[in-house]
């Protein structure tokens, strides 16, 4: 089977499937599609982009699958030899490979090999847009009453168990002062100076961690005013935040806005939710047992800094996590995946899978 | 000193602007028709006519006292050059800077020049408002001194002996890019440059009022980061800085500026890159100066009350002479709204600037 998974992997890397390359994304969606002719498929889309659902059988009287394992075949863009995979050792090199034609092809496999023998109704969720954000994949397909008791992205975690997620939100905020001729600033009020006070009681509330630790981090992205001139007090200026908020600190927004005088003053372009799994889901527990079994050591429960489409169920409450492969160099010229890791994978999927039969 | 009045009027009514290169040639031959029996030395750089009037023959090497004026004026509407009374006052774009006192300087130059031992000069510019570099900065690198300069620049009659100089600069400061999520992994450039703004606000607070103390302006600041989920690796901080002269510690200006640019430098923290847009002199004359003592006594004589010394926050082309080591002051007569709307001189307070300066030129000698 391992194989199986790696042959599929590496059809999959040679797709350029970037999210503004509609065309070649079409062509993986069809290629995915015809290898699982065998199953029921809907295909959804909105705003162009495309997404499927395949499942064994409906769940009966409207009711939700027990599991949807969910993965993207798009990618975040890189130098064109990425495209063309290669093996080394244990490790397949492209672009893409970790992040998630490996993690993608496993859960395929797995799916065409049980499917038809499981009783209960399981999806496999596949979209094209997870890098920009999700809307028009994963997000349109809840929308449309797609639901599950519990979903598996198979993003790449070292075999973690990925419970629960940051959130995000993305803020300009104006701040306004009074113009004047430099060599009198007792006449003007300087927005700049407006915005560093504002800042600094943002620090109070928000306190960059130094290294990796579970709290709310923000990055001041841009500052920057309309004026030009040296010789003039600037009446206004803009503040970029790109604020990440655990779950336990969901009420930041709030907090960020009693700092300001003027609710008008901020703007919210992007509000993502965090998503948190309570430990003890059975779900979880259940997959806990069977990968320490295959792994012979408990796997990591643990949060992720960066977000998913795991998110996007949290807006339903149905319990979604991240659970994939080990690999790394995403985002550099040299990503790739484990493929005993790969193996590991399909190991404990399928064990989870025909255990949920019973 | 019947004359004040009409000379005003018609140097006003010419719309000196500095981008109105035929009015700036055009008001300076107006007010050069009145001094032809002088000699009469042109000067011209940038296409920005200035003058030189003495009564020797050529140059002296030094003047005692230059009478210094500036015929150009800031943009205004259209019917701000039509100069009109009112209530004793006389309303017009440039009638308190300075017009007014352009003719006053004129009038009494040409009543004094020929009766005085000394060597005196008037020095008429036309560039002042836009920094004086091609007029009384030209002039001066063509060689012209004095031993005490007077502008008569608006002071209500005050004394200003002592002005900010300012410098313009940049501070980039330099990071690291990361993801947004992971900030750790990243050093923002943007939260480099905000501690520098907290060590200015700390060691330069600003004044609630006006105030004899160097200030910083926080022009801008930006970054070419445009995305929101990346760390920003670079940033730039404008400054505008009024600093008083008293930073200098009594040095000359080019020790003083060696001076002023290593403290900037420690106060930004050595690791940023400090670029110098503008580094432009204070003025500054000791208010214990001959001249200035003397002025003052003349000043007294005629207003019947005692005259202060003063200190501007903006420039004047008095700090051109400074950096050359010749002292002066900026001194005239009374007026307000100058660079906004209905600007105006008081018309008595001409024909007391008047009195006093003829009576300084002339006591200098006796």
């Amino acid at each position: 089977m391992i194989k199986k998974i790696v042959d599929l992997t590496q059809k999959l890397v040679c797709y350029k499937t970037t999210s503004d390359n509609y065309e070649e994304l079409n062509r993986a969606i069809n290629f995915i599609k015809k290898e699982l002719d065998d199953f029921l498929i809907e295909e959804y889309e909105k705003n162009k982009i495309k997404s499927l659902l395949i499942y064994n059988h409906k769940p009966k009287n409207n009711k939700k699958f027990r599991i949807i394992l969910n993965g993207h075949l798009d990618v975040i863009p890189g130098k064109s030899s990425q495209y063309i995979s290669k093996i080394v050792g244990d490790r397949l090199y492209g672009l893409g490979s970790l992040d998630m034609k490996g993690g993608l092809s496993v859960i395929v496999c797995v799916f065409k090999e049980l499917a038809k023998n499981l009783s209960y109704p399981l999806a496999l969720q596949i979209t094209t847009d997870e890098e920009t954000g999700g809307f028009f994949g994963t997000k349109y397909q809840i929308e449309k009453g797609v639901i599950a008791d519990f979903v598996i992205t198979a993003e790449p975690t070292h075999l973690d168990i990925v419970y629960k997620a940051k959130g995000i939100i993305w803020l300009k905020l104006n701040f306004n002062g009074k113009s004047f001729h430099s060599a009198y600033p007792w006449n003007g009020k300087n927005a700049i100076e407006k915005a560093n006070n504002f800042i600094n009681k943002l620090l109070k509330i928000i306190k960059n961690p130094k290294k990796n630790q579970w709290k709310t981090t923000v990055n001041l992205a841009n500052i920057n005013s309309n004026n030009k001139a040296f010789n003039k007090i600037p009446d206004n200026c803009e503040l970029w935040l790109d604020v990440r908020f655990t779950p336990e600190d969901k009420k930041i927004l709030n907090k960020i806005e009693n700092l300001l005088s003027n609710k008008n003053d901020l703007k919210i372009l992007v509000n993502e939710p965090s998503f948190l799994v309570k430990k003890n889901n059975k779900n979880i527990l259940k997959l806990k047992k069977i990968t320490k079994d295959i792994l012979g050591k408990n796997p990591v429960l643990r949060g992720a800094n960066g977000s998913s489409d795991a998110r996007h169920y949290s807006y339903i409450n149905v319990p979604a996590i991240e659970f994939g492969p080990k690999g790394g160099g995403i985002g550099s010229d040299n990503e790739y995946v484990e493929i005993s890791s790969l193996s590991n994978f399909y190991l404990i999927m399928k064990k989870f899978l025909l255990e949920l039969n019973d | 000193m019947d004359k004040i009045l009409p000379l005003t009027v018609s140097l006003i009514s010419i719309p000196s602007t500095r981008d109105n290169k035929k009015a700036l040639n055009d008001v300076l031959d107006l007010a050069l028709g009145e001094v032809k029996e002088f000699t009469i030395e042109r000067f011209e750089k940038d296409g920005y006519p200035s003058a030189l009037v003495y009564s020797q023959k050529t140059r002296p090497k030094n003047f005692k006292v230059i009478l210094n004026a500036h015929l150009d004026v800031v943009s205004g509407r259209e019917e701000q050059f039509k100069p009109y009374e009112k209530d004793g006052k006389l309303f017009g774009r440039g009638a308190i800077d300075m017009k007014a006192a352009a003719a006053v300087e004129i009038l009494v130059f040409k009543e004094v020049a020929k009766k005085v031992s000394y060597p005196l000069a008037l020095q008429l510019v036309t560039d002042e408002e836009i920094g004086g570099f091609s007029g009384t900065k030209h002039q001066i690198e063509k060689g012209v001194r004095a031993d005490f300069v007077i502008a008569g620049e608006p002071t209500d009659f005050g004394i200003n002996n002592k002005a900010k100089g300012i410098i313009w600069a940049k501070i980039k400061t330099e990071g690291k890019s990361a993801h947004g999520a992971y900030p750790w992994l990243g050093n923002n450039a943007l939260w480099r440059a905000k501690k520098i703004l907290d060590k200015i606000e700390k060691e330069y607070p600003l004044p609630k009022k006006e105030a004899w103390q160097t200030t910083f302006n926080l022009a801008k600041i930006e970054t070419g980061n445009q995305t929101f989920n990346k760390v920003p690796d670079e940033a730039t901080i404008f400054f505008d800085i009024r600093y008083i002269p008293e930073e200098f510690s009594g040095k000359n200006f080019e020790k003083g500026k060696e001076l002023l640019t290593k403290k900037l430098k420690k106060l930004v923290g050595n690791l940023e890159e400090i670029e110098i847009i503008l580094f432009e002199p204070p003025q500054f004359t000791d208010e214990k100066n001959f001249y200035v003592l003397k002025l003052k006594e003349e000043a007294k004589k005629v207003l019947k009350k005692n005259i202060k010394t003063i200190v501007k926050h903006g420039g004047s082309d008095i700090r051109h002479f400074n950096q050359v080591g010749c002292q002066g002051v900026t001194f005239g007569p009374i007026g307000g709204n100058l660079h906004g709307d209905n600007e105006w001189v008081d018309i008595k307070s001409l024909e007391k600037y008047f009195e006093i300066l003829l009576g300084f030129l002339r006591n200098l000698v006796s």
